[in-house]
């Protein structure tokens, strides 16, 4: 089990997203996604692919200034 | 007031509706709304200028002009002062309201730009361009709203289709796009990903069917490549071996690490560098043949082993798919070796069954299935044309029922005579052969059979029969020569005892009265004696054998005479129903002879013809010339010459074949005791004849008559009386050149004796091939052409030869045949003169007259 780190601050929707898709191919069951984004959409977006892609919305964390950390679990 | 003017007079102003256009004052400037000019009305200054400028205005300047318009001024410019004010205020509030507009503007744009699509603003204001800026804020933040729904749902898309892309690229097939979209992109997206997904996966599936196929059907070539009882290897296109089974190695003894290329196989395979090279070029040549996929050409080699062996390969090659070469390697040495053995065998069998004499023959189903050349040397059908021939087309007819039906019941079972002998008959269609056949039934490629050999016993009966006449002849001659040798030795006594019989009575008759009772019995006496002495006579003809005089004799002379004589007479007498007709030959050759010798022999044979006839007959006596010119067999055996021939036949009861046999021999008669013979007629004949250099043919059957022919040498000597000078002369020559071509030295120096005798030049030649090449330096008149001529070209031949090069060739043909074929041919081709041999002069002579005279 890994957690892996994906920093998309200044990244407008849909690249986070996209970069997360990317991300996803490398990492195992088991594996975090921790992604960090300010997009107003950011979270949003998080939510639904995780929702499409059948991954888990592990947590958020909003650290203000519209910088939101979201957990993604791989199963 | 009356000097002071109205301005619409003064302008030709129309404009009714102006207030000055009905002022009785005529003060238009200071009253408000007028129209004058239309331009600067709005504008105070404006108007005060064009009113100072007004000619009017300064026409009608007074005081009271000055103040009232003074007083109008100081009032338009209070509401001027007044209306500015408000309008300041008015302009401080549109600042405040658009500022603030702008900031919530600005703040929203900002947003906006920030990436918010949600921002929306309260659209109130006093302001329309305030109001409209929000709006366009809005609605631009809407669409923005809208783009980035889309772009994300695109992205979503986007995201799933990569996820699902990739989890099929890391093998799970099982993964399909399961988003559903509002976008119809999108949705035809998923449905062709998740299409080709399950085409990938359907091939996926079909493959590892087909590896799994392929695995299995490895697994069992490797079994079978590995347990195999051939050697199989796999080459690649790169001439490299990929696989060499067990069997192979067993075989060659070479690994694969021995010969890794097809290069190193044949320099190990095939070290001698001569026949290497055929084998290439023999794998060349194939390989044109071998080039379609699948097929197989088998071809044969000779492959040296590992341990130096020789091995004679069988080789299959099969070019697959990929390229690779399939090669399967099966020994054949044995067979080969075992094939080997068995052409030389069968060369040995062929070789045995074509050379030896006897026809070796094998019957199916009444038809020829082997015949060797010895049985088509014999029935003259090329052995092609005797394989499925009906065999009984090769027996002669009187033998085919019985062979045939021998053949059916050994097919049926029965036990048959397997030797016998039976008369074929050659294509020709006349040959006789007599063979001696063997046969019996065998099993012949699991069918039922007739085998047998034929022997050509022809020469060997035909040998027999020689040996056995021949023997009989001798033994008959013996018997004729020791009974004439008794004969003539009692003859001579008895000659000298009856000479007094015979004379005395003559003597005692002389002295005896006429009266005399003693005159009969004496002339009983004499008569008896002379009856002896006759007998003695033909005794001592028989003992006087081959001393006889010889004189030239015509022998229809002979004939006419005798049937002339007294003793005819006397025989006619006695026998009253039979005839006698002659029919003698007009130009008969003359024979050298006695002439008593043959009366007799002639009368004999009458005698013994109407004896023959106790019921009456006709007696033919008839005489010819004949050539014989191939030997004749009958009772005796005739050669080759001129003859002249005497020919009695009767109608009578015939003789038997016993008889026959015994005719010849002294004292045997068939006829009645103590009426006429002495039983020494036909032996007389047969002496006579001897003597002569005679033979005799006697051809007769019981109750068919008989034939009796006798032939005599010829001879050209002339009897004085018979040379007819003026008839000789109508048919000399003059000096012309006359080529005589005949094979027999004889017939050469009789035609040149007559030739030469009747006026003509005479070149003699033996063969029809010398005749041809003398003529080729050589010119001839006329040609006396001999037509079978042995060995060599007949006469045919030759003249087609000479007529090649001398057309027109005049040419007399000659035979002692009848005409044939052969002679038509002649003549077709323009020889008209036919003679028949014997030669006469005057036959000869008016042949060739008519012909040069042509």
């Amino acid at each position: 089990m890994a957690v892996e780190i994906l920093d998309m601050v200044g990244m407008k929707c849909p690249q986070p997203v996209l970069k997360i898709a990317v991300k996803a191919t490398e990492m195992n069951p088991g594996d975090i996604l921790e992604v960090v984004g300010d997009c107003p959409t950011f979270e949003r977006d998080v939510r639904v692919w995780c929702q499409r892609l059948k991954k888990t919305f592990l947590s958020i964390l909003d650290e203000g200034a519209g910088r939101k950390r979201i957990q993604i679990l791989f199963e | 007031m009356s000097d002071k003017i109205k301005c619409n007079d003064f302008f030709d102003c129309t404009k009714e509706d102006c207030p000055a256009y009905g002022s009785e004052n005529a003060n238009c400037w200071l009253i408000d709304d007028t129209r004058c000019r239309d331009a600067g009305q709005d504008n105070f200054l404006a108007k005060a200028d064009l009113c100072l400028k007004c000619p009017v205005f300064k026409k009608n300047m007074d005081q009271d002009a000055m103040e009232a318009s003074c007083a109008m001024l100081a009032r338009q410019f209070t509401e001027a002062r007044r209306a500015l004010h408000e309008r300041d205020r008015e302009l401080e509030s549109i600042s405040m309201e658009m500022a603030i507009g702008l900031s919530e503007v600005f703040e929203a744009l900002k947003l906006i730009a920030a990436g918010d699509p949600h921002v929306r603003l309260n659209e109130d204001s006093s302001l329309e361009l305030i109001v409209k800026l929000k709006q366009m804020v809005n609605r631009t933040a809407e669409n923005m709203g809208e783009m980035v729904d889309m772009t994300h749902e695109f992205a979503m898309g986007l995201a799933e289709h990569f996820d699902v892309l990739h989890r099929v690229s890391t093998g799970d097939l099982d993964a399909r796009v399961q988003g559903e979209s509002a976008v119809e992109l999108l949705e035809s997206f998923k449905t062709v990903t998740n299409r080709m997904i399950v085409s990938v996966k359907e091939e996926i599936d079909h493959r590892q069917q087909v590896t799994r196929d392929l695995q299995v059907s490895e697994e069992r070539f490797r079994t079978f490549a590995e347990n195999a009882p051939i050697g199989i290897t796999i080459m690649k296109p790169d001439l490299t071996f990929a696989f060499i089974n067990p069997t192979f190695t067993k075989m060659f003894g070479y690994t694969r690490a021995d010969i890794p290329d097809k290069p190193t196989w044949f320099k190990k395979a095939y070290p001698d560098k001569a026949y290497r090279e055929k084998a290439i070029a023999k794998w060349e040549t194939y390989r044109g043949k071998t080039a379609r996929i699948g097929e197989v050409q088998p071809i044969t080699l000779e492959v040296c082993c590992k341990d130096g062996l020789k091995k004679t390969i069988s080789f299959g090659t099969v070019v697959m798919e990929n390229g690779r070469h399939f090669v399967t390697y099966t020994d054949i040495t044995r067979q080969a070796r075992a094939q080997e053995v068995l052409k030389e065998s069968e060369e040995k069998y062929r070789t045995l069954i074509d050379n030896i004499q006897d026809g070796v023959i094998l019957i199916e189903k009444n038809r020829f299935l082997f015949v060797n050349e010895a049985m088509a040397r014999m029935t003259g059908y090329p052995v092609a044309e005797l394989i499925g021939m009906d065999f009984s087309r090769v027996i002669a007819p009187e033998d085919v029922q019985v062979v045939v039906d021998r053949y059916r019941r050994r097919q049926a079972g029965e036990d048959v005579k397997r030797n016998y002998e039976c008369r074929l008959q050659h294509k020709d269609g006349q040959t006789r052969l007599t063979a001696s056949i063997h046969v019996g039934i065998i099993s012949y490629q699991n069918r039922v059979v007739t085998i047998g050999t034929v022997k050509d016993i022809t020469d060997r009966k035909m040998a027999q029969q020689e040996r056995r006449k021949m023997a009989e002849k001798l033994q008959r001659s013996k018997k004729m020569e020791a009974i004439g040798t008794l004969a003539g030795g009692v003859a001579h006594d008895l000659n000298n005892i009856l000479s007094g019989i015979v004379s005395y009575p003559e003597l005692l008759l002389m002295d005896l009265p006429d009266d005399s009772p003693l005159k009969g019995p004496i002339l009983t006496i004499q008569k008896s004696g002379e009856r002896a002495a006759a007998i003695v006579q033909d005794l001592l003809t028989l003992a006087r054998r081959g001393v006889a005089t010889m004189v030239t004799v015509d022998l229809n002379r002979t004939v006419t005479e005798y049937l002339e004589s007294p003793e005819f007479t006397k025989l006619v007498s006695f026998h009253p129903r039979v005839t006698v007709e002659s029919r003698l030959s007009d130009d008969l050759l003359n024979v050298s002879g006695s002439p008593v010798h043959l009366s007799k022999t002639i009368m004999n044979l009458v005698s013994n013809a109407a004896e023959a006839m106790p019921e009456g007959g006709k007696i033919i006596v008839s005489t010819e010339n004949r050539y014989v010119e191939r030997f004749i067999k009958g009772y005796d055996e005739v050669i080759e010459g001129e003859y002249a021939t005497l020919t009695v036949s009767d109608t009578g009861v015939g003789i038997s074949p016993k008889d026959i046999e015994q005719i010849f021999e002294p004292f045997y008669t068939k006829k009645v005791m103590g009426r006429s013979g002495t039983g020494l007629g036909m032996a007389v004949v047969w002496g006579t004849v001897k003597d002569h250099k005679g033979y005799i043919d006697l051809r007769s059957g019981e109750g068919e008559g008989t034939t009796v022919t006798l032939y005599f040498p010829v001879t050209r000597n002339h009897l004085p009386e018979q040379t007819d000078k003026s008839s000789v002369d109508s048919f000399m020559g003059n000096g012309q050149c006359i080529l005589v071509v005949d094979d027999m030295p004889e017939q050469r120096e009789i035609v040149s004796a007559i030739l030469n005798r009747l006026g003509y030049t005479v070149v003699t030649i033996s063969g029809g091939e010398a005749a041809v090449d003398y003529l080729k330096d050589h010119t001839v008149d006329l040609m006396v052409l001999d037509m079978i001529m042995d060995p060599g070209i007949d006469g045919l031949e030759t003249y087609r030869r000479v007529a090649a090069f001398k057309p027109g060739q005049k040419a007399v043909i000659a035979s002692g045949f009848s005409e044939t074929e052969r002679v038509r041919s002649l003549q077709r081709l323009g020889v008209n003169e036919y003679l028949k041999k014997p030669y006469t002069l005057e036959k000869i002579g008016l042949a060739i007259k008519r012909t040069l005279a042509d």
